[in-house]
């Protein structure tokens, strides 16, 4: 479905210019104060991805890429500043690669549907665009020019879009410390937590997050059939892989510890197959306790 | 998933391979030794990341060991003109100080495998003192020349720069940092910077949610490091992307290091530890070790580390 959606896009982009759409809400010169676009604005599409931002391309490819628009500006005192806008598949696709960008220690910003400050970035969600503004390095200075370009660009593009029925869930719940990260594929989990081997897990659409000192997964299948015959397959193959750990199987799932010593505890509950990660035993119960409140 | 702390792991490579009594005149200054009391690496830390460079080469037995005098030398450093975001390219003082090395030992013929991004030597007030050195360097061609990789498991031909087949000796500078794809990027994934763009997509399977993806590029990686031996690695782990890389924006590091070594595997191996990854997480490692091109068990190698 996936691919239908992006061979629609990218047809649609063919014949309608939609390409030369997204170029547009790309400021152009001094139209933001005195910056000015160096050399020329660029578009990105398909494949060609990988010539953009080589490795940096894999997680974009796996939630869903479509487009992406990029330029460099630069301002009298000849300050460097870039803006890029990815066009993403869908919603969940857009909020995926968005919330990728989130820090811990980020502020929020006003710009988009929601967007996020950084020391010397700024990542804005509107729509199916996610929209990356940042500066060679930290200059508290231009702040508000990186707030400004977030908010002008993300004004011109007029869709918006819900996140994930997931994200939403859990963030309604207020359980979660900080972001919510949403993952399609394994290059995603990967960066988040390494299970081994990282093929361990299969799935389509996780979220995770912290509650407290814990990290959190949940997996979320279509039916508790298929949640359970991957915590099963699951199991099987980091056992395979790491003999010298000990596997516990509970009555719904299973707990092991990891390199770091972290307790990695596996539940299954209705279609969700969920993971609290982390040293506190007591609190990743607590943790696992108040997903499950979530997912009822 | 043993837990293995990483300093005790460190000292105890270092006690065995190098010795406790060489430690005091390398913590000092990174004085030359000879014969086998060499460490494998010499990891410096510091904020100055030029001296940090130098003291990493001399500790490791100085730059003559690897590149002797009248060599023709191809440098690859991680710094082209598309990473432009904070932590995502080599700091250029610890190419100035390379390059200050090789001049002080007498080697001239330099050239870059790869054009550093323009702006690059003015990213450091030190480069006015360099002006002449930097410019006696000479561009990179652009020109491409396919090569047959009879050892290679998938890429059993690339397209490289063709300096790379003509210069006498590789030093590879890239820039110890996060990737999102292979988690970790050093100095075997750096060789994809003397291939040519083409080579290089054809290691991205693309439009594809297959895992099978991150395992074919990290084979991939592997393959073209066959092509030639890297003669001198020196990685800069000073600021780099923690999160989000190879690309950024994302979390930067300070970490502060500068490490130098001859095994592209022991550097990586060592490398992605500083980012809080165990050598066997990264499958190029792991890859390039059971193909016999190296090892990532660190234990088998003698590490000096300056704090």
């Amino acid at each position: 479905m996936r691919y239908l959606i992006i061979f629609m896009l990218l047809s649609i982009n063919l014949t309608n210019g939609i390409g030369a759409e997204l170029k547009n809400i790309l400021p152009g010169n001094k139209e933001i104060d005195d910056w000015q676009v160096v050399d020329s604005i660029r578009t990105i599409k398909g494949n060609q991805l990988f010539d953009y931002i080589d490795g940096g391309a894999e997680i974009f490819v796996e939630y869903g890429f479509v487009q992406a628009v990029s330029a460099t500006y630069k301002d009298n005192a000849n300050r460097q500043l870039q803006a890029e806008v990815y066009e993403m598949a869908d919603s969940a696709a857009s909020y995926g690669a968005y919330s990728f960008y989130l820090n811990s220690e980020g502020q929020n910003a006003n710009a988009g549907q929601e967007a996020q400050i950084i020391d010397y970035y700024c990542v804005v969600r509107k729509g199916n665009c996610v929209i990356v503004i940042s500066i060679p390095q930290a200059d508290e200075g231009l702040f508000k020019s990186i707030e400004k370009f977030a908010s002008a660009i993300a004004s011109k593009y007029n869709q918006t879009n819900a996140k994930p029925e997931l994200v939403s869930k859990i963030e309604k719940a207020s359980i979660a410390l900080g972001h919510i990260k949403y993952i399609e594929g394994s290059v995603g989990l990967g960066n988040i937590y390494r299970f081994i081997p990282g093929s361990a897990i299969k799935f389509s659409t996780a979220v995770s997050f912290f509650i407290d000192k814990t990290k959190c997964l949940v997996f979320d299948y279509n039916t508790p059939e298929e949640a359970n015959n991957n915590a099963a397959m699951a199991l099987q193959k980091m056992q395979q892989s790491n003999p010298d750990v000990a596997f516990t199987k509970t009555d719904n799932g299973f707990f092991f510890t990891d390199f770091k010593n972290n307790q990695v505890k596996a539940l299954l509950y209705k279609n969700y197959l969920t993971f609290t990660i982390g040293k506190d035993v007591e609190k990743a119960k607590i943790a696992e306790e108040k997903i499950v409140e979530v997912l009822k | 998933m043993k837990n293995i702390d990483r300093r005790n792991f460190l000292k105890s490579s270092l006690i065995a391979g190098v010795g406790l009594a060489v430690l005091p005149s390398l913590a000092k200054g990174a004085t030359k030794l000879s014969g086998s009391s060499l460490p494998d690496i010499a990891s410096i830390a510091g904020t100055n990341h030029f001296q940090s460079t130098i003291d990493a080469i001399e500790a490791i037995g100085g730059i003559n060991k690897f590149i002797p005098r009248g060599s023709k030398v191809g440098l690859l450093i991680n710094a082209p003109g598309w990473w432009t975001k904070p932590g995502s390219y080599t700091h250029t003082n610890i190419v100035l100080a390379t390059l200050k090395l090789l001049n002080d030992a007498g080697i001239s013929d330099i050239c870059y495998l790869i054009d550093p991004a323009a702006e690059f030597f003015s990213r450091s007030p030190l480069s006015e003192k360099y002006t002449s050195l930097i410019s006696s360097i000479k561009k990179c061609s652009g020109n491409y020349v396919e090569v047959n990789i009879p050892n290679a498991v998938k890429v059993k031909k690339a397209k490289v720069i063709k300096e790379l087949l003509q210069v006498d000796k590789l030093i590879n500078i890239p820039i110890n940092k996060h990737h999102s794809g292979v988690l970790y990027t050093g100095c075997m994934k750096n060789m994809m910077g003397a291939c040519s763009g083409d080579t290089n997509k054809s290691f991205h399977q693309s439009i594809s949610k297959d895992v099978e993806d991150v395992e074919h590029l990290s084979q991939c990686i592997v393959d073209i490091n066959h092509i030639r031996k890297q003669d001198l690695c020196i990685t800069d782990a000073t600021e780099v992307l923690k999160t989000n890389g190879p690309f950024g924006p994302g979390e930067i590091a300070k970490i502060n290091k500068v490490f130098a070594g001859s095994s592209p595997v022991a550097m990586d191996a060592y490398g992605c530890t500083l980012l809080d990854y165990r050598p066997q997480d990264i499958r190029t490692n792991v890859l390039a070790s059971e193909q016999g091109f190296g090892n990532y068990d660190l234990k088998k190698y003698s590490i000096f580390e300056k704090e």
